[in-house]
């Protein structure tokens, strides 16, 4: 079954918005700090996170993304709510589920909750800061904040994680048990997890620590769509298509998340034109979902990215990811 | 695909009521509970939790207790539905589990040495990276096919046998291993007693004088699989079968449900329709029913408005404690071994009706009549899940 990608979000280090992402990806300039690909949430829409006051940066960085990705698609107007500018309240009457895909969830959070168990001990702990380290925090001040109330869903996968959440969605879809499918991905950095990967990574040249949040507003019929998703699958026994046309594309995750890159080029047809979109957002386990935001935009408005000029790709994009044990994750697009 | 053609043709559980089925329905037969200030994890909090003792060597796996229990309640739920080594050769076999334990890094003592030392060992960080639930169940059964892990909170495992029946409906896999499991610990257990919703005394869900919820372990997995295809290998099957699933957002708050079960009640709705069965006809519910006060007023009258005062309904924690991300696999198990069984569990802990509730959940063990039985799961965050499970004709 095809979905279409009517809407898009995204919150990178190329800024808090999708225009911002889309520039930095006309322009094929990243925006890399000393630090990695870090989101700044002060240039935010400060409005936009006022509900979110008590929220970590992960919900902060998903609220953001999937209300961006639901205005996109022109659905946050509905039941007579503003379509700019910040809601009054939940728009109810949306019929949407929701599912977020994250590979390690509120770690930064949870790492303040055990600082609070070291410090006060286990009955002087926050119980805000406990709300919140719970993986599915952020999919709930989602759907609180835009007024959702189909299923909502935070799954994990480490390294999968975006691939199993759209497989899910594409099944929701085919058995009709929403009309549309909210799907996001979401993950943040921080101390813990750049010392970690600092030494579980040494060596990989292309590691560079990202966070950020993509969302998806996927529906099964075209509205203006970015483009179509016509595959997603993992397992070991898949592979990305075979094709010299210029007018297709593969996208690897090459984004620094294995040690052995080798293992990208080995699976990349002789002729096949390949290319990495790690240096936009850094090097996240859902970084698959970035990449897939960045074929979107490719295929809607051949956009040249990393290309020196775009050849016009019409064929198709496919986009893959592979882990340290030999399983890979495909998605394929095509134009709208 | 007919709603009769999602089977149950495996079920393994473990739990504070017991390790295994057979074990399980003794438990729950006799009304035994003992919980106890918890001897698996350190802490100075003393309020009851509900462990699993004496659970055997071979699934005390180090530093990941919560894959032993799911390994184990795996391992009674393949055997039940006749799966030996490599008879699934070929087969798209998914595991969906639900999980909020080993979903997080939360070892305290390797931050405690990060903390201190700036240097801690990597090993709890290679065993979190390398114990993803689902993954080491495929791994270890060998199966191929669609693997994820919900991390719902308190509704996981329920969601994640929703899931399981999107994935064999949409043709993703031919059977599924799904449920849940979440061992004890200590994150947990300072957090909710912070929250201020744990007793300190044995629970009593649904009762008048309740003081809020134990925290327990456990693990509950149902083998799902298409009619055709369990009858292409020789399945035997009980006749029980995965009727419907409903799940629904509040969209009200992180950590309390909405007062008028908003998303309860479109859960179940859901979950009813798609069974294609009418609220007279669930014999019996296995109510979340946490004993908190929140919790149980809103799932209580709700429950009340939509299945009137004669349901049979019970929540099952009285013998298990809060499970968490194993919940919903733990009471589903239950829920099957009810309708297989034509005997309802009662209510442990109840003593006195709550007149703002008005629900009079069962206070015996009681057969009941029907062909469908209901459990329920709400979830932090506002999550609300209804499965129907089905009795069929079976050809054991």
């Amino acid at each position: 079954m095809r979905a279409y990608i009517n809407g898009m979000g995204m919150v990178s280090a190329c800024g808090p918005t999708l225009g911002e992402f889309r520039a930095a990806l006309e322009a094929g300039e990243g925006a890399r700090r000393p630090d990695g690909f870090m989101v700044d949430l002060k240039r935010a829409d400060k409005s936009r996170l006022k509900k979110l006051r008590r929220a970590d940066k992960l919900s902060k960085m998903s609220v953001l993304a999937a209300r961006e990705a639901l205005e996109d698609a022109g659905l946050y107007s509905i039941e007579g709510k503003p379509s700019e500018g910040p809601a009054e309240g939940p728009a109810e009457g949306i019929e949407a589920g929701v599912i977020l895909a994250t590979a390690l969830g509120p770690h930064t959070t949870t790492f303040g909750f055990l600082d609070d168990i070291l410090q006060y001990g286990d009955s002087g702990v926050s119980p805000t800061m406990f709300s919140n380290s719970v993986h599915n925090a952020a999919a709930s001040y989602i759907a609180s904040d835009c007024g959702l109330n189909g299923p909502t869903l935070t799954v994990t996968q480490f390294m999968f994680s975006f691939h199993e959440a759209l497989m899910l969605a594409l099944a929701w879809l085919r058995e009709g048990r929403v009309p549309r499918v909210l799907l996001g991905a979401a993950d943040i950095h921080g101390e813990v997890l750049g010392h970690v990967a600092g030494r579980m990574l040494k060596g990989s040249a292309a590691y560079s620590p990202g966070e950020g949040a993509a969302f998806f507003l996927l529906e099964p019929e075209p509205r203006e769509a970015y483009s179509a998703i016509t595959s997603a699958g993992t397992g070991h026994d898949i592979s990305p298509s075979k094709s010299t046309k210029k007018s297709s594309l593969l996208l690897i995750d090459d984004d620094g998340m294995i040690k052995e890159r080798a293992a990208y080029k080995d699976l990349v047809p002789e002729g096949t034109e390949a290319s990495s979109y790690g240096w936009l957002y850094g090097s996240m386990m859902t970084g698959s979902a970035f990449n897939m935001a960045a074929a979107a935009l490719i295929l809607k408005e051949q956009l040249k990215g990393s290309m020196k000029e775009n050849p016009g790709i019409d064929e198709g994009i496919e986009i893959l990811r592979l882990d340290c044990h030999g399983r890979r994750g495909l998605i394929g697009l095509s134009p709208a | 695909m007919a709603n009769e053609n999602i089977l149950i043709t495996g079920m393994g559980v473990v739990s504070a009521a017991g390790k295994g089925v057979e074990e399980t329905l003794s438990s729950l037969a006799s009304g035994r509970r003992d919980p106890a200030p918890p001897t698996l994890i350190d802490s100075p909090l003393k309020n009851p939790a509900f462990e699993v003792l004496g659970l055997d060597e071979k699934y005390c796996i180090h530093g990941q207790r919560t894959l032993g229990l799911m390994l184990m309640a795996a391992h009674e739920a393949a055997s039940m539905a006749g799966i030996s080594q490599g008879s699934l050769k070929g087969a798209r076999v998914g595991v969906c589990l639900g999980t909020t334990v080993a979903s997080q890094l939360n070892d305290i003592s390797f931050y405690r040495t990060y903390k201190e030392s700036g240097d801690p060992g990597l090993e709890p960080v290679e065993r979190f990276l390398g114990g993803d639930l689902s993954d080491c169940v495929a791994e270890h059964f060998g199966l191929h096919g669609p693997r994820m892990s919900v991390v719902n909170a308190c509704s996981s495992g329920t969601d994640a046998i929703g899931v399981a029946m999107s994935w064999l409906r949409a043709g993703l896999c031919d059977m599924v291993f799904a449920g849940g499991a979440d061992e004890l610990n200590r994150v947990p257990y300072a957090g909710f007693n912070s929250l201020g919703i744990t007793s300190p005394e044995p629970c009593a869900p649904f009762d008048k004088n309740r003081r809020g919820l134990n925290l327990g372990e456990g693990a509950g997995m149902l083998v799902l699989e298409r009619a055709d295809f369990a009858a292409s290998r020789g399945a035997g099957t009980s006749g029980l079968y995965a009727a419907g699933f409903g799940a629904s957002a509040d969209a009200y708050h992180l950590t309390a449900p909405h007062p008028e079960g908003k998303g309860l009640r479109r859960a179940i709705a859901r979950a009813i329709s798609e069974a294609g069965c009418s609220p007279s006809d669930i014999g019996y519910i296995n109510a979340h029913g946490t004993a908190t006060p929140d919790n149980d007023k809103v799932e209580g009258q709700t429950l009340l408005d939509i299945f009137g005062p004669d349901v049979k309904v019970s929540s099952t924690k009285g013998y298990t404690g809060h499970t968490l991300g194993g919940a919903g696999g733990i009471e589903a198990v239950f829920s099957a071994l009810a309708l297989r069984e034509g005997l309802a569990p009662m209510n442990a802990g109840f003593r006195e009706l709550d007149d703002e509730i008005g629900l009079t959940p069962l206070r015996e063990n009681a057969s009941f009549d029907g062909g469908f039985v209901m459990s329920t799961s709400l979830a932090f965050g506002g999550n609300n899940a209804a499965l129907v499970i089905g009795l069929g004709e079976g050809s054991l």
